[in-house]
């Protein structure tokens, strides 16, 4: 994890069904050197859950193999927890689009982003 | 009112590393402009040269669709469901990664560039099968006509490239002084003009290699060549997924 003591650490929890895929997110994720990123994760939304509440969470980043309805039940239910924090579709599996999809949403001001399209 | 977007090819991001070069139009990596966050369904528009003998190693993709053109050399691709395949110029390539696929593809030319456009379309759904094609097209396109070289998934002709998108691509081999309407496919769709070589006029613009118009609001576009050119048209849907 790259700490700048200038910009407070931001933390992701990050959502999907493919271990494989998670693994490289949480990697491309911790590993960022032009941020101060944390980020944990889990294939299991149940235990999603429990590091939802049990750690300081700035961002949800749903990612692959999660059906929409379990999409939209999860962005709810993290809504009523936490109304405050960011839950994002994230489209593409790596790198690509990762850090554009997280500078837009901690830029902006609504607390969802990219699945109103699926829902 | 047809609105546009003008993309110059001098403004868009430029990398360098070890194993190539890139043009991005639109934001991608940790390279971020709010005003290049694609156009419509249209979210990726890269211009890669790799090196001769260099590559991407294996790397997931999830939720989108790839198109791979090859402009120069040939590209060679392989994936965990165990599809290999070479990419070249009449042979374009797509990954449908939807649940999640992994990949690597490399220039294995020790002598030769590869030049790729690769195009990401968000796919208008989450999950589906994860899906690799590769589909000929005619290299040159047939003159002053539209050749589709990529169309939705249900329509299912598999001699063309499909995605899971209600998407077009179509290329152009126009013919100095020639004016080819092309009329949209769908209602409420967008056409992104890509000058791959030449000189054009669009909807009142020039465009000059690699530049790029988005354009919105119209039923037919009407593209003239001021030199013989080659052009790429993506027409997509204007959903704004961010």
């Amino acid at each position: 994890m790259a700490e700048n003591t200038d910009i407070p650490t931001k933390h992701f929890l990050v959502i999907g069904k493919d271990p494989d895929i998670l693994k490289t997110v949480l990697r491309l994720l911790n590993d960022f050197k032009k941020a101060s990123y944390s980020a944990v994760g889990s294939t299991d939304i149940e235990e999603g859950k429990r590091l939802f509440d049990q750690q300081p969470i700035d961002l949800v980043l749903l990612t692959n193999g999660l059906d929409e309805y379990t999409t939209g039940e999860l962005r709810s239910w993290f809504n009523k927890r936490k109304p405050q924090v960011k839950v994002l579709q994230h489209f593409g599996g790596g790198s690509g689009l990762l850090f554009n999809e997280i500078t837009y949403s901690l830029q902006s001001n609504t607390t969802d982003h990219g699945t109103d399209r699926f829902a | 009112m047809a609105q546009t977007v003008l993309h110059k090819a001098s403004d868009r991001f430029d990398v360098k590393s070890n194993h190539g070069e890139s043009y991005f139009s639109f934001s991608f990596g940790d390279l971020y402009r709010e005003d290049r966050l694609g156009f419509g369904a249209l979210r990726v528009l890269n211009d890669d040269i790799v090196f001769p003998g260099q590559g991407f190693g294996s790397h997931p993709h999830d939720n989108m669709e790839i198109i791979s053109i090859v402009q120069e050399g040939e590209l060679t691709h392989e994936d965990s469901l165990h599809n290999e395949g070479v990419a070249r110029k009449n042979r374009l390539q797509i990954i449908s990664a939807g649940s999640g696929i992994f990949h690597s593809e490399y220039n294995r030319n020790p002598d030769t560039l590869c030049r790729i456009l690769q195009i990401w379309v968000y796919p208008d759904r989450l999950n589906g099968s994860p899906r690799y094609q590769q589909a000929d097209y005619t290299y040159p396109s047939p003159p002053d006509q539209w050749q589709v070289i990529i169309e939705p998934l249900h329509e299912g002709d598999s001699a063309i490239g499909m995605i899971q998108q209600d998407a077009w691509f179509s290329l152009g081999n126009l013919s100095k002084g020639m004016q080819i309407p092309y009329p949209l496919k769908k209602e409420g769709n967008g056409l992104y003009v890509f000058l791959v070589k030449g000189n054009i006029s669009v909807e009142g613009q020039t465009l000059t290699t690699k530049d790029g118009l988005g354009i919105s609001g119209s039923r037919e576009v009407v593209i003239q060549a001021l030199e013989d050119s080659e052009v790429l048209l993506m027409e997509v849907p204007m959903v704004k997924m961010n």
